[in-house]
């Protein structure tokens, strides 16, 4: 019997060698402009780099290492910025988060059920216009949101105006929505006063955020098969009934992600606070993300401000741990 | 099977545009007061979602360059004095509206595809070869997806600035950090990588390309592994397989992959806003920001808003453009009924 | 020469153990059926020999050439896959040339090849669509024209009929089988549908848990099967089973269950005799229990006493779902029983047709 002729060894190399040659090009690239980068950050995160050292970088005399100091400077407050503390922007940061997603998923969820109505007139129509902010690009959104919310010649405040004509209040309306510090529900949030600056960002990212969930939670809609609603509502369910014991759990699967999802976008959404206030008013409004932003591209700590893309990388990390594991736990159902 | 394949694309949404809506499946109609209730419901809904963009749209087309004491959303005057100078000159600074979009297309366009190209041998190796290292370097490239993009802009600011070509005297140039002027001399900046479309695209790169990886690896995991086992028995060796079967059929998520770079970095502006300093490197985003920004006060506003409509545009249309490739749903059919 | 041989092959998927010790010789232009309940391993077993998964200890032969470190591309080999994994971006003539493209065939050929599977397969109008066009059918054949036009050694089917509705799978089986007798060449055939197998196959090979059972032509299977399991799986109502002891009285042998005993007729007492009071598995196939009425002439009968819980009338037979004791069986009776449900009667147990089986080891005994 003829053994057939077992691979070579050159063969058998190739062969396993081949894998790692599809990864080359995005290994390589990602070595020199993503990896080389987030080592050197967090490097220079031990130093004193400013704009002295911006020209030869590692490589300047008067570079220092200063060990942990810009990480306790961050920590205790302790960076010569006015306002500025650590533990508030990060509570602030969860709260505009989490407050987001909480108002964001179950309305969109509310308004897929309703345009999932049978029978409804110019569903299609609907389905269009409300499909709109998902598609215009969110700095234009922010910009127009910026102006629509300016004191004197802003959209709100002139609709605001109209309205109370109505309430018989006569004369136009100026609300100073990004500079009043004065918090409109005092202690609503311990530690971290949410000032009026917030709810107008609450506002434009209620008008961005639903529409996604909206999206979502209508793909999802459409797998439920439509026998379900019939066997219950032979049982004897009403819509109420059949909204919260059918259409609510199934769509948990889905909308899951799609919250964790949003979690993450709002919680490193730069542009409203970039465009609408700046992180003002005393930096109620201040994220992470626009604080490194401020660090780097106004005050040019660039030190300080790595240590602070370090912190906010293990911030990041664990924000993804904790919903890695809500995702895991909430996938799917087993197979019935 | 048509109405199903509809229904089944991956993108949500594409399925929220193609569902069934004829409600002509509906056993029962809509009692009439339901029906007027809810579509009081659904005008709302539709009033709030159109206030800004009606807002925005009507002040585009306006003639006059403040903004109107009063609430306008629905044009009184149809000008395209806004739009025409704004195309005419977008800015205070001498750079015109074709260099800006120029170097929006180059920026949003390149890093899209540069993302695409080098993302996707890595994508497929991750999602269908098997390698010892496979877990350890799957995490390794999704790592830098958690961090934002301000905290991997900025060491790459420092490592870029540091690359820079320069004139020490007529006919010498030194290259930093390989070469130097003698002497120490400073030198006249010729070209600083920081500070130039490259080294924004290379930052910008920097952030899409773990992300295209991920997003086209979901995609390559949904296609039947059956049809790459008839592929190899066949005769297909990988890399026929990766060219002939997997590259057409991963068609309609390469398409959407590219898109969603093109879209992030059409209205970038965190990082060129960063880098760039010299306004004939400004793009479209940049410019809409800086009208914006500091001299708020002295803004055309109908100018502003025909920038904000201009840069808009183009995303929407796009992705209208694009429906029909990703609705294709091209793996509904080959495999099963 | 187009035979195929597993030798001692194992397959492990990490700790666990998908098929051991597995040996068959599939002769030249044998159909050869693989069959077994889902999860098995008749299917890794197929794709062993494909060369989609690697084989873990063993030999696989095709033809004279030990395979197991050759690619699939190179083994001579075609596959119809269950999902018929057609490639949804190209036509029908597209699905069909592939595999010759690639072996850079000659384009007229090519187009020769083609056309004739076409026509073999009926599906000449199909050529320019895209597979999402076609019909579960129609996929189906263009599954089955990718393997033809490569006109391999050994042809692989993995349960390919079974997304198909009932009749039209009555109809592939027959064009299958037609296929092979066209074709000349080894088949070699998954599924979990006993019926398939009995229908298309020359040999069949039952597989459960890893192991191979019993290897032998459809009747000699149904016939005389070798253990419990294929006793069981094999037909259709499956036998029945009664939990049993033999007992020796005189030159007799006894079978004797908690509510009947029969006994076993000479020609078959001598190889019982051994097994004298040990714990058996008694069975009879429904078709050999008959209405008293309609019984036969000149068989060893027994009677049974059980009554009707249940009727289906065929047409051509009649099911009757009997109970004795905490007994229920089958039996398949002459269609002109007068029997209905609720009545009790003494049914008569062709003793020719019965099987034993050792209660502990679950083989027959013959």
């Amino acid at each position: 019997m003829a053994i057939a002729k077992p691979s070579s060894r050159k063969v058998q190399w190739k062969k396993a060698s081949l894998p790692y040659l599809y990864l080359l090009p995005a290994f390589l690239i990602m070595g020199v402009i993503t990896f080389y980068p987030l080592i050197y950050q967090v490097i220079i995160s031990f130093t004193n780099f400013d704009t002295k050292h911006l020209l030869l970088g590692l490589e300047s005399p008067e570079l220092k290492f200063i060990g942990l100091k810009n990480y306790i400077d961050i920590f205790t407050a302790a960076l010569p910025v006015e306002n500025f503390n650590f533990f508030r922007v990060l509570e602030f940061n969860f709260w505009w988060a989490l407050s987001n997603v909480m108002l964001h998923v179950p309305v969109g969820v509310l308004i897929a059920t309703l345009l999932n109505t049978e029978g409804l007139w110019l569903k299609r129509i609907y389905r269009a216009i409300y499909i709109l902010p998902v598609v215009v690009p969110p700095l234009v959104v922010a910009t127009v949101w910026t102006n629509i919310f300016d004191e004197r010649y802003g959209a709100m405040n002139q609709l605001l105006a109209n309205i109370s004509t109505y309430f018989g209040q006569a004369g136009p309306i100026y609300i100073r929505w990004f500079e009043d510090v004065k918090p409109p529900i005092p202690g609503f949030l311990p530690g971290a006063p949410l000032t009026l600056a917030y709810y107008a960002m609450m506002i434009a990212n209620f008008w961005l955020g639903w529409p996604f969930m909206s999206v979502v939670a209508t793909g999802a809609l459409q797998s439920i098969p439509k026998d379900l609603y019939e066997a219950a509502s032979i049982d004897g369910a009403t819509g109420g009934q059949q909204f919260w014991n059918i259409t609510v759990p199934l769509l948990r699967p889905a909308m899951i992600p799609a919250a964790v999802y949003g979690f993450t976008l709002s919680f490193n959404l730069f542009n409203f606070v970039f465009f609408m206030t700046g992180g003002g008013p005393a930096r109620s409004t201040e994220l992470l993300v626009t604080f490194a932003y401020n660090l780097v591209r106004n005050l040019r700590w660039y030190g300080v401000a790595a240590s602070f893309a370090v912190i906010i990388f293990g911030v990041a990390m664990i924000v993804f741990l904790i919903t890695n594991r809500i995702t895991r736990a909430t996938q799917d159902y087993p197979e019935a | 099977m048509d109405a199903l394949k509809a229904t089944t694309s991956k993108n949500p949404i594409v399925r929220f545009l193609n569902m069934n809506t004829s409600g002509q499946t509906s056993g029962r109609s809509l009692p009439l007061w339901r029906q007027l209730l809810l579509q009081a419901l659904c005008l709302a809904i539709f009033a709030s979602v159109m206030f800004p963009i009606m807002y925005i749209v009507t002040l585009s087309f306006s003639s006059k360059t403040t903004r109107p004491s009063s609430l306008e959303l629905i044009p009184k005057e149809i000008s395209f004095i806004a739009y025409q100078q704004v195309l005419d000159k977008p800015t205070g600074n001498p750079v015109t509206f074709a260099e800006l979009l120029k170097n929006s297309v180059v920026l949003s366009v390149g890093v899209g595809l540069a993302a695409l190209l080098i993302a996707v041998t890595a994508a497929y190796a991750f999602s269908r070869l098997k390698f010892k290292l496979r877990e350890v370097l799957m995490i390794l490239v999704f790592i830098p997806l958690l961090m934002p993009a301000v905290g991997l802009s900025t060491p790459l600011y420092l490592l870029l600035n540091q690359i820079q070509v320069k004139e020490c005297s007529k006919e010498v140039v030194a290259i930093q950090p390989f070469t130097a002027c003698e002497g120490g001399a400073k030198g006249k900046l010729l070209f600083n990588l920081r500070d130039s479309l490259l080294g924004v695209g290379i930052a910008m790169t920097a952030t899409a390309l773990p992300f295209a990886v991920w997003n086209l690896k979901g995609y390559l995991d949904t296609i039947p592994k059956e049809l790459e086992e008839a592929a190899a028995i066949d005769g297909a060796d990988t890399n026929q397989t990766f060219w002939r079967i997997v590259i057409p059929l991963a068609a309609p998520q390469l398409a959407v992959t590219f898109f969603l770079g093109f879209i992030g970095h059409w209205q970038e502006f965190v990082t060129t806003w960063l880098f760039l300093s010299q306004p004939k490197d400004y793009t479209l985003a940049m410019t809409l920001y800086n009208m914006t920004g500091q001299y708020a006060n002295s803004v055309p506003w109908n100018r502003f808003a025909a920038m904000a409509v201009i840069i808009a545009l183009p995303v929407a249309v796009v992705y209208i453009g694009l429906q029909k490739q990703i609705v294709g749903g091209l793996t509904t059919g080959g495999v099963k009924g | 020469m187009s035979s195929v041989t597993y030798k001692n092959v194992v397959k492990k998927f990490g700790d666990l153990t998908i098929i051991k010790n597995l040996n068959i010789e599939v002769e030249d232009k044998e159909f050869l059926v693989l069959v077994g309940p889902s999860g098995c391993g008749k299917t890794t077993a197929l794709r062993l020999l494909a060369g989609l998964e690697e084989i873990t200890e063993g030999e696989i032969i095709i033809g004279d050439r030990i395979v197991n470190d050759v690619a699939p591309k190179d083994r001579d080999i075609a596959m119809v896959f269950q999902s018929y994994a057609l490639y949804p971006h190209l036509s029908v003539y597209d699905n069909l040339a592939f595999g010759l493209k690639l072996r850079k065939t000659p384009k007229a050929e090519i187009i020769r090849r083609v056309n004739e599977a076409a026509e073999i397969l009926g599906i000449t109008d199909l050529l320019e669509r895209k597979p999402r066009q076609l019909s579960g059918g129609q996929r189906q054949r263009v599954a089955v024209g990718r393997a033809i036009v490569r006109e391999p050694k050994v042809f692989l089917f993995d349960e390919p009929l079974s997304n198909l509705d009932a009749k039209l799978r009555v109809q592939m089986r027959a064009e299958i089988s037609k296929l092979h007798q066209r074709l000349q060449t080894t088949f070699i055939y998954v599924t979990h549908d006993q019926t398939e197998a009995m229908t298309m196959a020359s040999r069949i090979a039952v597989i459960n848990k890893g192991n191979l059972l019993q290897l032998d032509t459809p009747q000699n299977l149904y016939d005389h099967p070798n253990n419990l399991f294929v006793a069981g799986f094999i037909g259709s109502p499956a036998m029945n089973f009664f939990p049993a002891k033999l007992t020796k009285s005189g030159d007799k042998v006894i079978v004797e269950t908690d509510e009947f005993r029969v006994q076993i007729p000479e020609a078959r007492a001598a190889s019982c005799k051994a097994m004298d009071g040990r714990r058996i598995v008694f069975g009879i196939r429904p078709e050999n229990i008959h209405d008293p009425e309609f019984a036969p002439p000149n068989i060893h009968g027994e009677k049974v006493t059980a009554q009707v819980d249940v009727t289906e009338l065929m047409g051509n037979e009649t099911l009757l779902y009997l109970v004795s004791g905490k007994n229920t069986f089958v039996g398949r009776v002459d269609p002109r029983s007068h029997l209905r449900v609720g009545s009790q009667t003494q049914f008569i147990f062709d003793m020719d047709k019965i099987h034993i089986f050792d209660a502990e080891t679950e083989e027959a005994v013959r």
